[in-house]
């Protein structure tokens, strides 16, 4: 029960995040969409043996996590279910690539491990970019900012409910463990034998609420448009912010900055 | 004025929840709508406010309730759900109060400063930037009436604004209702809580009006509740 609880705590914790101050917080979400997609695609047209390429792709999270007041640890703390999928993305590569790329002393690194390492580094940056993006962000004004860049009106707001709807799952699946754990003579977890009827009555009692709450947004008239979420003006700063990031991500990407460094020292 | 003429409402096929409701509530009152679990309180609460099909006619103020006038007549009718939980979607109670007006066109600015005064009169500027999750039940309660009043509705619908509160603030709700210079339909089991705050009640029972008029007559006549599963008012048991 206590790790329901905690997933749901921790899940509103991103509404938290994201109602702090910071610069980055107070920067236009358009501003930082933009930032962040021309960030990933970037990071992930790295070939795949440019290890030394994308080390230098960190400073961008590292710095914004700085900026925005957020510990780095916070990221992977909240994405430890996803951060070994991405990590396993590249497994099999040292096993299928073992052609040696160089010779360490009495090591050799195959091609196969350098790739696997580029692969991990990319789909970490890019989750740790994103989830800046969310937790200054709010997913109302993501969504605004979606709407904005001419994104359909119906996956925006699919996208905004199903985020709106996790909550009330989690909160749901609380009650009903609750519940279920209240009679059942101290068994460890939901057996086997409740699990279809689990499943079924908290997808009827998570339509049933939410439900409701989509009843009650519409009654205060939402309609799929975002204008709750602010309209507010980008301002020179916003701009700025964009054109010297992306700026960067392409010098970063044209220039192998960490091998001149290494040159250099 | 709200005109209900002839209003059926079905789920299934045959199956009635309401049928035959005529009424008409005058600008102005305070009307009580009780009934046993299942007469058709809230499904009557849906309808008025376009989110349930019926036959027959129901108008606000000469706007009939239907799918081409549903923007109009939310923006009359303001809602309050049985489950706070449910109407405060928002994180913060500051930006649950802006969600409404802002959908209506109004600037931030303008959003905030209404929310403001409604906090302000309703004696919760303390929770203005507290997170949803983190008030109380009776906070959130409030804060849902809050919610629904910076929409400057003409008319509340309530639905069991009272249950799951302590006496304390079952005691506040009473109050804000009585300030409110607003029509408002209450749906409620607490009779007590109807009779400090609607001189006029409908009694719903299988989907049918059996009683309506004034309260105080109605919440002395212990057969006629009791026929239709409901009690006496605490006040008048002994």
């Amino acid at each position: 029960m206590a790790s329901i609880e905690t997933a749901a705590r921790e899940f509103r914790e991103m509404d938290d995040l994201a109602s702090m101050k910071s610069p980055m917080h107070d920067l236009h979400p358009l501003s930082k969409l933009i930032t962040v997609i021309a960030y990933i695609v970037i990071t992930v047209s790295f070939d795949r043996y440019a290890l030394s390429g994308i080390v230098i792709m960190v400073l961008f999270p590292i710095i914004t996590f700085q900026v925005a007041g957020i510990n780095v640890s916070t990221c992977f703390h909240k994405l430890s279910f996803v951060l070994p999928l991405v990590c396993a993305v590249g497994l099999f590569n040292p096993i299928f690539d073992r052609r040696p790329m160089l010779e360490i002393g009495a090591l050799t690194v195959s091609y196969g491990w350098v790739s696997m390492l580029t692969l991990m580094l990319k789909g970490i940056f890019c989750l740790m970019a994103s989830f800046i993006f969310v937790a200054t962000t709010g997913i109302d004004s993501i969504c605004a900012a979606l709407r904005k860049i001419h994104a359909p009106r119906m996956a925006v707001t699919l996208l905004m409910l199903t985020y709106r709807y996790v909550a009330v799952m989690i909160d749901e699946v609380g009650i009903m463990n609750n519940a279920y754990k209240l009679r059942s003579n101290n068994q460890s977890g939901i057996h086997v034998s409740a699990w279809g009827s689990f499943l079924g009555q908290l997808l009827l009692r998570s339509m049933d609420k939410a439900g409701e709450i989509y009843d009650s947004m519409q009654l205060r008239g939402f309609n799929g448009n975002f204008g709750f979420a602010g309209e507010r003006r980008a301002k020179a700063g916003d701009v700025l912010f964009v054109l010297m990031s992306i700026c960067l991500f392409m010098a970063c990407r044209c220039v192998n900055i960490a091998e001149i460094l290494g040159r250099i020292l | 004025m709200i005109g209900f003429e002839d209003i059926s409402i079905e789920y299934e096929k045959g199956i009635k929840v309401i049928e035959g409701f005529s009424t008409v509530i005058r600008t102005g009152e305070n009307v009580g709508l009780i009934g046993a679990n299942g007469a058709g309180k809230s499904t009557l609460m849906k309808a008025m406010l376009g989110l349930l099909p019926y036959s027959g006619r129901i108008v606000v103020d000469d706007i009939k309730v239907g799918p081409a006038s549903t923007a109009e007549i939310r923006n009359k009718l303001g809602f309050i759900l049985q489950n706070s939980d449910n109407q405060m979607f928002m994180p913060t109670v500051i930006e649950d109060l802006m969600f409404g007006p802002m959908n209506y066109g109004m600037s931030p600015e303008e959003a905030e400063k209404k929310a403001d005064e409604v906090l302000e009169k309703l004696g919760l500027t303390d929770i203005k930037t507290r997170h949803n999750h983190k008030i109380s039940v009776g906070e959130k309660r409030m804060a849902a009436i809050a919610s629904v009043l910076t929409m400057e509705p003409e008319y509340l619908l309530m639905d069991e604004p009272t249950s799951a509160l302590d006496p304390y603030n079952r005691r506040v709700v009473i109050d804000i209702i009585n300030s409110l210079d607003k029509t408002c339909i209450i749906a409620s089991h607490d009779l007590d809580m109807i009779m400090d705050t609607c001189q006029r009640v409908i009694l719903l029972s299988k989907g049918k009006i059996v009683y309506d008029g004034d309260c105080e007559e109605l919440m002395k006549n212990g057969a006629l509740l009791k026929a239709h599963r409901m009690e006496l008012p605490l006040r008048y048991q002994n």
